[in-house]
Protein backbone atom coordinates (compact mmCIF):
# COMPACT_ATOMS: atom_id res chain seq x y z
CA UNK A 1 0.00 0.00 0.00
CA UNK A 2 1.02 3.59 -0.47
CA UNK A 3 3.19 4.84 2.33
CA UNK A 4 2.38 8.01 4.15
CA UNK A 5 4.88 10.62 3.05
CA UNK A 6 5.31 12.12 6.51
CA UNK A 7 6.02 8.85 8.27
CA UNK A 8 8.12 7.48 5.46
CA UNK A 9 11.24 7.10 7.52
CA UNK A 10 10.93 3.70 9.13
CA UNK A 11 13.06 4.51 12.17
CA UNK A 12 11.21 7.66 13.12
CA UNK A 13 7.92 6.67 14.68
CA UNK A 14 6.54 9.08 17.18
CA UNK A 15 4.04 7.05 19.21
CA UNK A 16 2.57 10.09 20.94
CA UNK A 17 1.73 11.84 17.69
CA UNK A 18 0.14 8.71 16.26
CA UNK A 19 -1.84 8.08 19.44
CA UNK A 20 -3.15 11.64 19.50
CA UNK A 21 -4.07 11.52 15.81
CA UNK A 22 -6.48 8.62 16.12
CA UNK A 23 -9.96 10.04 15.73
CA UNK A 24 -12.10 6.95 16.16
CA UNK A 25 -12.62 5.63 19.66
CA UNK A 26 -14.42 2.95 21.59
CA UNK A 27 -18.09 3.43 22.44
CA UNK A 28 -18.67 3.99 26.15
CA UNK A 29 -22.00 2.14 26.03
CA UNK A 30 -20.38 -0.98 24.65
CA UNK A 31 -17.69 -1.01 27.33
CA UNK A 32 -20.31 -0.38 30.00
CA UNK A 33 -22.43 -3.32 28.87
CA UNK A 34 -19.36 -5.52 28.70
CA UNK A 35 -18.24 -4.64 32.21
CA UNK A 36 -21.74 -5.09 33.60
CA UNK A 37 -21.74 -8.54 32.08
CA UNK A 38 -18.52 -9.39 33.88
CA UNK A 39 -19.71 -8.41 37.36
CA UNK A 40 -20.62 -11.28 39.62
CA UNK A 41 -22.64 -9.15 42.00
CA UNK A 42 -25.68 -7.43 40.53
CA UNK A 43 -25.40 -4.60 43.02
CA UNK A 44 -22.08 -3.41 41.62
CA UNK A 45 -22.37 -0.17 39.67
CA UNK A 46 -19.97 1.77 37.53
CA UNK A 47 -19.30 5.45 38.11
CA UNK A 48 -19.19 7.77 35.11
CA UNK A 49 -15.63 8.97 35.71
CA UNK A 50 -14.47 5.39 36.19
CA UNK A 51 -16.09 4.39 32.92
CA UNK A 52 -14.33 7.12 30.97
CA UNK A 53 -11.00 6.12 32.55
CA UNK A 54 -11.56 2.48 31.61
CA UNK A 55 -12.35 3.54 28.06
CA UNK A 56 -9.08 5.48 28.10
CA UNK A 57 -7.19 2.38 29.26
CA UNK A 58 -8.83 0.26 26.56
CA UNK A 59 -7.96 2.85 23.92
CA UNK A 60 -4.36 2.84 25.14
CA UNK A 61 -4.30 -0.93 24.90
CA UNK A 62 -5.57 -0.92 21.31
CA UNK A 63 -3.19 1.80 20.12
CA UNK A 64 -0.25 0.29 21.93
CA UNK A 65 -0.90 -3.13 20.40
CA UNK A 66 -1.22 -1.61 16.95
CA UNK A 67 1.93 0.46 17.30
CA UNK A 68 4.01 -2.42 18.61
CA UNK A 69 2.73 -4.74 15.90
CA UNK A 70 3.45 -2.05 13.31
CA UNK A 71 6.98 -1.58 14.62
CA UNK A 72 7.48 -5.32 14.39
CA UNK A 73 6.16 -5.34 10.83
CA UNK A 74 8.50 -2.49 9.87
CA UNK A 75 11.40 -4.31 11.48
CA UNK A 76 10.67 -7.28 9.25
CA UNK A 77 10.16 -4.88 6.34
CA UNK A 78 6.61 -5.99 5.63
CA UNK A 79 4.00 -3.50 4.52
CA UNK A 80 1.17 -5.44 6.12
CA UNK A 81 0.61 -6.04 9.81
CA UNK A 82 0.02 -9.76 10.04
CA UNK A 83 -1.08 -12.01 12.84
CA UNK A 84 2.49 -13.07 13.57
CA UNK A 85 3.55 -9.49 14.24
CA UNK A 86 0.81 -9.13 16.82
CA UNK A 87 1.77 -12.46 18.33
CA UNK A 88 5.40 -11.44 18.65
CA UNK A 89 4.65 -8.31 20.66
CA UNK A 90 1.95 -9.94 22.75
CA UNK A 91 4.02 -11.26 25.72
CA UNK A 92 5.63 -7.91 26.52
CA UNK A 93 2.29 -6.19 26.06
CA UNK A 94 0.65 -8.50 28.55
CA UNK A 95 3.40 -7.73 31.03
CA UNK A 96 3.11 -3.98 30.53
CA UNK A 97 -0.65 -3.81 30.87
CA UNK A 98 -2.29 -4.76 34.14
CA UNK B 1 -18.33 -23.05 8.28
CA UNK B 2 -19.04 -19.35 8.54
CA UNK B 3 -22.09 -18.01 10.26
CA UNK B 4 -23.09 -14.78 8.61
CA UNK B 5 -25.55 -13.68 11.22
CA UNK B 6 -27.92 -10.78 11.24
CA UNK B 7 -27.12 -8.34 14.05
CA UNK B 8 -30.66 -8.60 15.45
CA UNK B 9 -30.42 -12.35 15.81
CA UNK B 10 -27.26 -12.30 17.92
CA UNK B 11 -27.24 -12.89 21.65
CA UNK B 12 -26.33 -9.91 23.80
CA UNK B 13 -22.74 -11.03 24.39
CA UNK B 14 -22.27 -11.55 20.68
CA UNK B 15 -23.72 -8.11 20.03
CA UNK B 16 -21.25 -6.58 22.47
CA UNK B 17 -18.43 -8.49 20.86
CA UNK B 18 -19.44 -7.42 17.38
CA UNK B 19 -19.75 -3.79 18.43
CA UNK B 20 -16.37 -3.89 20.14
CA UNK B 21 -14.88 -5.57 17.09
CA UNK B 22 -16.17 -2.79 14.90
CA UNK B 23 -14.67 -0.05 17.07
CA UNK B 24 -11.35 -1.84 17.44
CA UNK B 25 -11.19 -2.43 13.72
CA UNK B 26 -11.61 1.24 12.92
CA UNK B 27 -9.00 2.20 15.53
CA UNK B 28 -6.50 -0.38 14.30
CA UNK B 29 -6.78 0.52 10.66
CA UNK B 30 -6.47 4.19 11.52
CA UNK B 31 -3.40 3.67 13.70
CA UNK B 32 -1.65 1.51 11.14
CA UNK B 33 -2.55 3.76 8.23
CA UNK B 34 -0.91 6.65 10.07
CA UNK B 35 2.30 4.63 9.90
CA UNK B 36 1.67 3.78 6.26
CA UNK B 37 0.91 0.13 6.89
CA UNK B 38 -1.99 -2.19 6.22
CA UNK B 39 -3.59 -4.46 8.81
CA UNK B 40 -4.87 -7.90 8.01
CA UNK B 41 -8.26 -9.05 9.26
CA UNK B 42 -7.01 -11.85 11.54
CA UNK B 43 -4.67 -9.40 13.27
CA UNK B 44 -7.57 -7.07 14.03
CA UNK B 45 -9.73 -9.97 15.17
CA UNK B 46 -7.01 -11.05 17.59
CA UNK B 47 -6.60 -7.53 18.94
CA UNK B 48 -10.34 -7.13 19.50
CA UNK B 49 -10.54 -10.52 21.18
CA UNK B 50 -7.63 -9.48 23.38
CA UNK B 51 -9.44 -6.29 24.37
CA UNK B 52 -12.60 -8.25 25.09
CA UNK B 53 -10.86 -10.72 27.38
CA UNK B 54 -8.84 -7.99 29.07
CA UNK B 55 -11.91 -5.89 29.77
CA UNK B 56 -13.68 -8.84 31.36
CA UNK B 57 -10.69 -9.40 33.64
CA UNK B 58 -10.63 -5.66 34.44
CA UNK B 59 -14.30 -5.85 35.25
CA UNK B 60 -13.91 -8.59 37.84
CA UNK B 61 -10.80 -6.90 39.28
CA UNK B 62 -12.57 -3.57 39.62
CA UNK B 63 -15.53 -5.24 41.26
CA UNK B 64 -13.19 -6.87 43.77
CA UNK B 65 -11.43 -3.55 44.46
CA UNK B 66 -14.72 -1.78 45.06
CA UNK B 67 -15.92 -4.60 47.28
CA UNK B 68 -12.71 -4.44 49.30
CA UNK B 69 -13.30 -0.74 49.86
CA UNK B 70 -16.84 -1.63 50.99
CA UNK B 71 -18.43 0.19 48.11
CA UNK B 72 -20.85 -1.00 45.46
CA UNK B 73 -20.01 1.77 43.01
CA UNK B 74 -16.73 1.55 41.14
CA UNK B 75 -15.01 4.91 41.03
CA UNK B 76 -11.88 6.36 39.48
CA UNK B 77 -9.66 5.34 42.42
CA UNK B 78 -10.34 1.69 41.62
CA UNK B 79 -9.25 2.22 38.04
CA UNK B 80 -6.08 3.94 39.25
CA UNK B 81 -5.40 1.02 41.55
CA UNK B 82 -5.78 -1.26 38.55
CA UNK B 83 -3.06 0.54 36.57
CA UNK B 84 -0.74 1.17 39.53
CA UNK B 85 2.10 -0.89 38.06
CA UNK B 86 2.35 1.05 34.82
CA UNK B 87 3.53 4.58 35.72
CA UNK B 88 3.10 6.10 32.26
CA UNK B 89 -0.43 4.76 31.95
CA UNK B 90 -1.14 6.12 35.41
CA UNK B 91 0.12 9.56 34.42
CA UNK B 92 -2.02 9.46 31.31
CA UNK B 93 -5.09 8.56 33.32
CA UNK B 94 -4.40 11.37 35.77
CA UNK B 95 -4.24 13.81 32.87
CA UNK B 96 -7.46 12.45 31.43
CA UNK B 97 -9.18 12.68 34.78
CA UNK B 98 -8.10 16.25 35.39
CA UNK B 99 -9.39 17.24 31.95
CA UNK B 100 -12.71 15.51 32.69
CA UNK B 101 -12.89 17.26 36.06
CA UNK B 102 -12.15 20.62 34.44
CA UNK B 103 -15.06 20.25 32.04
CA UNK B 104 -17.37 19.14 34.86
CA UNK B 105 -16.34 22.10 37.03
CA UNK B 106 -16.87 24.49 34.13
CA UNK B 107 -20.37 23.10 33.57
CA UNK B 108 -21.18 23.36 37.26
CA UNK B 109 -19.96 26.94 37.39
CA UNK B 110 -22.08 27.89 34.45
CA UNK B 111 -25.12 26.43 36.16
CA UNK B 112 -24.47 28.18 39.47
CA UNK B 113 -23.54 31.55 37.97
CA UNK B 114 -26.57 31.87 35.74
CA UNK B 115 -29.28 32.18 38.42
CA UNK B 116 -27.28 34.67 40.52
CA UNK B 117 -26.35 37.19 37.84
CA UNK B 118 -29.09 36.99 35.26
CA UNK B 119 -32.33 36.09 36.87
CA UNK B 120 -34.34 37.20 33.87
CA UNK B 121 -32.35 34.89 31.65
CA UNK B 122 -32.97 31.80 33.69
CA UNK B 123 -36.57 31.53 32.59
CA UNK B 124 -35.43 31.79 29.03
CA UNK B 125 -32.57 29.43 29.40
CA UNK B 126 -34.19 26.61 31.26
CA UNK B 127 -36.57 25.51 28.54
CA UNK B 128 -33.67 25.74 26.13
CA UNK B 129 -31.71 23.36 28.25
CA UNK B 130 -34.64 21.01 28.32
CA UNK B 131 -34.96 21.27 24.59
CA UNK B 132 -31.30 20.55 24.22
CA UNK B 133 -31.62 17.55 26.46
CA UNK B 134 -34.59 16.28 24.47
CA UNK B 135 -32.89 16.84 21.16
CA UNK B 136 -29.76 15.23 22.53
CA UNK B 137 -31.66 12.16 23.59
CA UNK B 138 -33.28 12.06 20.18
CA UNK B 139 -29.90 12.43 18.59
CA UNK B 140 -28.44 9.62 20.63
CA UNK B 141 -31.44 7.49 19.71
CA UNK B 142 -30.95 8.25 16.08
CA UNK B 143 -27.26 7.60 16.40
CA UNK B 144 -27.95 4.28 18.04
CA UNK B 145 -30.28 3.36 15.21
CA UNK B 146 -27.64 4.38 12.72
CA UNK B 147 -25.06 2.34 14.57
CA UNK B 148 -27.38 -0.61 14.54
CA UNK B 149 -27.90 -0.24 10.82
CA UNK B 150 -24.20 0.11 10.22
CA UNK B 151 -23.46 -2.85 12.38
CA UNK B 152 -26.02 -4.95 10.65
CA UNK B 153 -24.50 -4.15 7.33
CA UNK B 154 -20.96 -4.70 8.42
CA UNK B 155 -21.74 -7.81 10.36
CA UNK B 156 -23.42 -9.41 7.41
CA UNK B 157 -20.45 -8.34 5.33
CA UNK B 158 -17.51 -9.45 7.26
CA UNK B 159 -17.63 -10.73 10.79
CA UNK B 160 -17.03 -14.39 11.12
CA UNK B 161 -18.52 -15.27 14.46
CA UNK B 162 -16.91 -18.64 14.69
CA UNK B 163 -13.83 -17.29 16.43
CA UNK B 164 -13.14 -18.70 19.84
Amino acid sequence: MARNSIENDDDNIDPASVASNIKSSLKQEVIKELLHGSFQDNKTKLGNDALSLIVEVAKCLVTETCLRASTQALRESCDKVELEHVEKCLPQLMLDFP
Amino acid sequence: MKIMANFENLSSTEKIRAALHRDVRSMCSEACHLLGLDVTKPAMAVISELIYKKLIVYGSDLEAFAKHAKRTIINSDDVKLLVRRNPSLKARLNNAQSSIKATVVRDKRRKTVVPVNKQTDTTKERPKEDEIAVSKSKETEREANKINDNLEMEVSEMIDLTFD
